[in-house]
């Protein structure tokens, strides 16, 4: 989009030499009209353990609200007595306890509260096969992580993966006085200058043995960390979960994973549809968005340290923009800076003074902006 | 030695002497009739009954004798008759006295112009018309004996061959018709001007006749096998009168069809945008031809894509035909001698492309004196010198143009104070006459473009293009053109703003050829054409490279490609008969890929993608990694039902093995070129086309109706998200589709008179189906559907009204179907990010395109001998302000994507251009 932008600046620059150019708004009837094609996200977890689906609207691409999700609607396995619930989380339904076996197939029959009926492609269960391991390392001034599965069977071919990374970190400054009723009173409670924070994936992993004789997937690569990443620094571990996909699930992916960002502009590539594995029974030429498979889970989960190739002083916390100063100032009593909202954490006060204090950023010495206090339970 | 008696009887019917010396003004008309008479008896008898005298040496005389019957004609017939095939020439001066010489007829007046010499240099116009229009006649009136006399008499054929040049300027007329009326034979001048032609012997009038040059006309004793070369004077500027052209009938007579051939003149009228004359803006207004966009030049022929027109500079290939981004064209005005568009039955010496050829060729430049040319508008100045090195033997031409706006993008408000934009182009040609079997040409021109947005990454791209030719003449039945040529092209983008990610993207793309053109003209009803030739290409596909001891950028190239394309060709036209002439080709091409490269091979049966590479295959330096070949079958007829109606038909399958990759729907400098290799087929074309052919009112109007199906195989489409540049395994996002175009195309033209131009309408539909059948392999499911540059409904008027000499006022009128696109339709979120749902493939429109532009020309006075001609030309270029959308796009805004359209032209804009001549 960036480089678009420029040719098209350019464009109108050029055309400013003689008149000017003009940009109009395009709003053809096709996307001004209301679109709201159902959105199915999921999958259904084989073996027992419950699977979850999402069911939301699309919008029309000028509404700037966030996606409405679908309630009231009815989720059901066709064929079996089992159906989803509709959880707290609008939108989201379990189905919580049944036993979905490898092998067998399913096929999803959705009702939603206008009445029409979607119905998915027959689903078959696969085995998702163990993580072998995880590993990691140093490529140029990073850290590559990277996966290693294989299937003795060779069934499973097309692999997905997510992973949530956490990683532990300090703020420079520690504020041992909280301002309490207008006083300086000791901090109690737990320290707020020691947290843990925790990433989803936000691209999607997809790796393939479909060329290999064997199922065999070594150093797939996941994520690459950067010697600046404050990933690196204190203690850093990665959850992976791995999914085995159906050929057409993975190719649904793969399509997604290139045409999302996206917008067809004259200097971008060509976009294309992406289909999915669901279909409205009730109106056949209406799209539906999504594609459900069926796989078991498999998760394995290992702590990082930094390797000594990358040198710490690299390290990008930031926090590198925090200072301390000197409050309160003329004109601008303690309260001006230490009230809520006033931005400052006192460190300690100035020495051989009563008045004055040594003072930062809240975010500074307070951590829970950018993580939590809360120990994870698997951390060591 | 036996020797008959002479036998003379004559007998004067009727004589008019009386009359014709009262009356000086009429002419004096002779009758006789003999019978082996000597030329004595005849000299006797005329000046008996008329006031002629003859004086001459009986010695030259004294072996003619006479056979010939006349009955009220001038002395002159009589005596053109008495004396063909012999070397007596005659003259008959004011006061009626007849000298007879041998090989050289005497001048009975002074040259024009002998007493004016030194004098006033402001000649009026007309005494320098009436001197070219004497000159003239005399040349049309006086006969050429071609070939030996001691061949008088002798049944059968001879060859007539020459060349035909402009009087004025020296340089080859080409596309000049010559040809006799009984029986109907004729030839067309080539490129350089040549012509061959095969008549029976005897007495002939040979009609000369060409576009943009006056008619003429030479008498002609055919003996045997010879040369006659002719000069045609220039219709510079039509003051006294219009003469039109009595039979421009090649429309219908010509058994090439789907071809358009537009001169400088054609070209110069059309109104454009800034003011420039811009030959392919012009083709573009011509049936069956689209354009790609506003601002562009690419352009598409037939539902072929942009990268399936051959574009030929004096033979040697051009791949970005634009400047400034398209807004003005590769080629300078000035130096544009002709533009020839083949868009069907493409002829057997053409291959390598789909779709179309367009054939530019510059002019060889005024063999005569220097002169020049030039012009400024509001972006651009141009100049071109020419003139003779060694006079009508060698001569030289050198055109220049570029850009002197730089500044006024300085000027412009909201921040363009860091942008620049510019380009240049050189012509250069050289022209030289060894003598009358060997010419040789070389032919140069570079160009050279750059853009930088504000502090942003520079543009820069250039064309080097060298052709050098030597054209030799074996007889009157044969000749050869060896051609050298040489064509580069290249682009970069670079950009410094950020030290630690400095990078410099390049592509270039260079082939050399060698090849060997030969004409043949066995006997009157075949023209055959053969040749061979052979092509390199070296292709850099892509480098990424750090620019500067800062960056951090990876340098990452993509392996080279070379190629060689080899063909041999031979074509035909034979006339069968007067109504009925066909054309047959056979091309046959050969392309090899050859190391070193690698080649990686992938999992059978599944979508190749990156994941599914298997192996790799290295090739070593020089070996062959995949050859394709295969016949490109060319044929062609016409049948004349009357003189003025005629048909047409076509067959003609063509090969490419260079593919354009570019997933953006114009010609844009961050396009790739790509040689077929092991998993790019070679793309095949096959197009049937059928044509009806009408003139009017003594063939000033042509009316043309022109269908076509069109099959293609091995086309390409991207698959979703695919990328193009630095890709090292371009197999993995290219889809393999099927093409179909097809439609018709009506014209009605007028080319000459006060009004002339031409109204077009086209319906063309170009369709594309994917022939993969996994997933990422194909695209709308499998089905039909358009291609990008599918605009089924197209009508175009192009007209120039002449007010009076030194006015003309030209318009353009077009409407197109907006192009497809495709379109986001709704926007969700999926897997933790916001997605955008797109239509299927090309399913909707851009809105349809209308336009109209006017401009007025102003010439100069007409004074024919002066410093410099001037002319300005004013113009209005989308009259009607209607925006039509040149790009629709989305944008991020706040939460919410949305549509825009920009329209580039999107109000009238007025144009002025200054040209001059000298």
């Amino acid at each position: 989009m960036q480089k678009q932008a420029q040719w098209l600046r350019w464009l109108q620059g050029a055309m400013l030499l003689t008149v000017g150019s003009c940009v109009d708004p395009y709003r053809p009837p096709e996307i001004a009209s209301p679109n709201t094609f159902l959105v199915v996200e999921g999958n259904l977890n084989g073996g027992t353990g419950s699977s979850t689906i999402k069911l939301s609207r699309t919008q029309n691409l000028a509404n700037a609200n966030k996606p409405s999700p679908e309630q009231k609607a009815t989720i059901r396995l066709e064929g079996t007595p089992y159906s989803f619930v509709e959880t707290t989380t609008k939108g989201t339904y379990t189905l919580a306890s049944a036993t979905l076996p490898v092998g067998s197939k399913y096929q999803v029959r959705i009702k939603t509260g206008d009445g029409k009926e979607y119905l998915s492609d027959p689903i078959t269960m696969k085995q998702t096969p163990k993580i072998d391991s995880l590993t990691a390392e140093v490529v140029g001034n990073g850290l590559q992580i990277y996966v290693n599965t294989h299937d003795a069977s060779n069934k499973t071919r097309y692999y997905r993966w997510e992973y949530e990374d956490t990683y532990e970190f300090y703020t420079p400054f520690e504020s041992p006085l909280e301002y309490v009723n207008k006083e300086l009173i000791q901090r109690t409670g737990p320290p707020i200058n020691h947290c843990w924070r925790t990433e989803t994936s936000s691209t999607t992993l997809l790796g393939s043995s479909a060329r290999l004789t064997q199922d065999i997937l070594q150093k797939a690569p996941l994520l690459y960390l950067s010697a600046t990443s404050p990933k690196l620094n204190v203690n850093y571990s990665i959850l992976v979960s791995q999914y085995a996909q159906s050929a057409e699930g993975y190719a649904y992916w793969e399509n997604l994973l290139k045409t999302t960002e996206q917008l067809g502009g004259l200097f971008d590539p060509l976009p294309s549809q992406v289909g999915g594995n669901l279909h409205c029974v009730t109106n056949p030429t209406e799209p539906v968005l999504g594609f459900l498979d069926g796989y078991t889970t498999e998760q394995l989960r290992v702590f990082i340290k930094r390797p000594p190739a990358l040198s710490r002083n690299q390290i990008r916390t930031g926090y590198e923009g925090c200072f301390t100063d000197t409050i309160p100032k003329e004109k601008q009593p303690l309260d001006v800076f230490l009230r809520p909202g006033g931005g400052y954490n006192v460190i300690r006060p100035v020495e051989g003074s009563s008045t004055s204090y040594v003072a930062t950023g809240v975010a500074c010495t307070d951590c829970r902006d950018r993580g939590t206090i809360v120990k994870p339970s698997y951390w060591p | 030695m036996t020797k008959s008696f002479p036998v003379f009887l004559f007998i004067i019917s009727l004589i008019t002497g009386q009359l014709a010396l009262g009356q000086q003004t009429r002419p004096i008309i002779v009758s006789g009739q003999f019978t082996n008479a000597p030329f004595a008896q005849l000299v006797q008898t005329i000046e008996a009954r008329t006031p002629y005298r003859f004086y001459f040496n009986p010695a030259d005389v004294d072996s003619l004798r006479v056979t010939t019957q006349a009955t009220d004609v001038p002395l002159a017939t009589l005596l053109n008759t008495a004396f063909s095939g012999t070397g007596l020439r005659y003259a008959i001066d004011s006061r009626n006295r007849v000298f007879i010489t041998t090989d050289q007829a005497i001048r009975t007046e002074l040259p024009i112009g002998f007493f004016e010499r030194g004098g006033a240099p402001d000649t009026t116009t007309i005494d320098y018309g009436a001197a070219r229009t004497t000159a003239r006649l005399t040349l049309e009136t006086k006969l050429f004996e071609i070939g030996s006399r001691n061949l008088a008499g002798r049944p059968g054929n001879a060859t007539l061959a020459g060349r035909i040049k402009s009087t004025t300027t020296g340089e080859p007329a080409v596309g000049v018709t010559v040809l006799i009326e009984k029986p109907r034979i004729g030839a067309v001048t080539d490129q350089y001007g040549f012509y061959s032609i095969a008549l029976p012997r005897g007495r002939h009038e040979l009609k000369i006749r060409s576009l943009g040059l006056r008619d003429t006309k030479r008498q002609l004793m055919l003996y045997g096998d010879g040369k006659l070369d002719i000069e045609m004077d220039e219709e510079v500027v039509p003051l006294k009168e219009v003469i039109v052209g009595a039979q421009k009938d090649a429309n219908v007579s010509s058994t090439q069809m789907g071809a358009e051939r537009l001169d400088t003149k054609t070209i110069k009228q059309v109104p454009t945008v800034l003011g420039e004359a811009d030959l392919i803006r012009v083709v573009m207004t011509l049936p069956g031809v689209k354009s790609v966009g506003e601002g562009t030049v690419g352009f598409n022929v037939r539902g072929g894509s942009a990268g399936q027109n051959l574009i030929l500079f004096n033979d040697a290939v051009i791949y970005n035909p634009s400047h400034l981004f398209g807004f003005f064209s590769a080629f300078n005005p000035d130096i544009v001698k002709s533009v020839e568009l083949y868009k069907s039955a493409i002829p057997s010496r053409y291959g390598g492309r789909l779709s179309s050829v367009l054939d530019v060729s510059t002019r060889d430049g005024n063999k005569k004196k220097l002169t020049g040319a030039g012009g400024i508008g509001l972006l651009t100045g141009r100049l071109t010198l020419e003139g003779p090195l060694i006079t009508d033997k060698t001569s030289i031409l050198v055109g220049v143009r570029s850009t002197y706006s730089d500044w006024l993008l300085k000027q412009l408000p909201g921040g363009y104070a860091n942008s620049r934009a510019s380009f240049y182009d050189v012509n250069l040609n050289l022209t030289h006459e060894a003598n009358d079997r060997n010419s040789f040409y070389l032919s140069a021109y570079l160009s050279h473009d750059q853009f930088k947005l504000n502090s942003d990454s520079l543009y820069a791209y250039s064309n080097q293009v060298a052709a050098l030719k030597w054209k030799h003449v074996y007889g009157n039945k044969l000749y050869g053109v060896f051609t050298g040529t040489y064509s580069r092209y290249q682009y970069a983008v670079s950009s410094n703003k950020r030290p630690a990610e400095a990078f410099r993207f390049g592509f270039d793309i260079q082939q050399s050829g060698l090849k060997a053109d030969f004409n043949y003209f066995p006997n009157t009803r075949h023209t055959i054409d053969f040749g061979i030739g052979s092509t390199r290409y070296d292709l850099n596909p892509g480098s990424l490279r750090p620019s500067g001891t800062d960056s951090r950028i990876r340098t990452d190239v993509v392996p080279g490609e070379q190629g060689l394309e080899s063909a041999v060709y031979i074509g035909d036209r034979f006339d069968v008969s007067p109504r009925l002439s066909v054309n047959v080709g056979l091309r046959y091409s050969l392309f090899m890929n050859l190391g070193p490269g690698q080649v990686y091979t992938y999992a059978p049966g599944i979508p190749r993608a990156e994941s599914t590479i298997r192996d790799t295959l290295t090739y070593g330096s020089g070996s062959l990694v995949k050859a394709d070949q295969g016949p490109e079958y060319r044929v062609a007829l016409r049948y004349a039902i009357t003189d003025a109606f005629s048909v047409k038909a076509s067959y003609n399958r063509m090969r490419q093995y260079l593919h354009l990759i570019s997933n953006s729907v114009a010609v844009s400098p961050l396009d790739i070129y790509k040689l077929s290799d092991t998993y790019l087929r070679p793309q095949v074309g096959d197009q049937y086309s059928l044509g009806l052919y009408q003139n009017l009112r003594a063939n000033t109007i042509e009316l043309s109706a022109e269908g076509y199906y069109r099959t293609l195989q091995n086309q390409l489409d991207y698959r979703s998200g695919a990328t193009l540049l630095l890709n090292h395994h371009l197999e993995t996002d290219v889809v393999r589709a099927e093409g179909v175009a097809y439609g018709v195309e009506l014209m009605i033209r007028k080319m000459t008179g006060k009004l002339n131009g031409w109204l077009s309408y086209t319906y063309a539909r170009s369709l594309l189906r994917t022939t993969g059948t996994d997933g990422s392999d194909v695209v709308n499911g499998g089905n039909w559907y358009p291609s990008s540059y599918d605009k089924p409904h197209d009508v175009t008027l192009v007209g120039n009204y002449k007010i009076n000499r030194r006015l003309s006022i030209s318009f353009n009128v077009t409407y197109s179907t907006g192009r497809p696109i495709t379109l986001p339709l709704a926007k969700y979120a999926l897997a933790g990010a916001e997605r955008v749902y797109y239509s299927e493939r090309n399913q909707y429109r851009i809105p349809d395109y209308f336009r109209t532009d006017v401009s007025l020309n102003i010439e100069g006075n007409h004074k024919v001998r002066k410093l410099a001609h001037s002319s300005w030309t004013l113009g209005i270029y989308n009259l009607t302000g209607r925006r039509n959308a040149y790009s629709v796009y989305f944008n991020s805004v706040g939460q919410g994507i949305k549509g825009y359209q920009l329209s580039i032209f999107g109000q009238p804009i007025p144009t002025l251009t200054y040209n001059f001549k000298f």
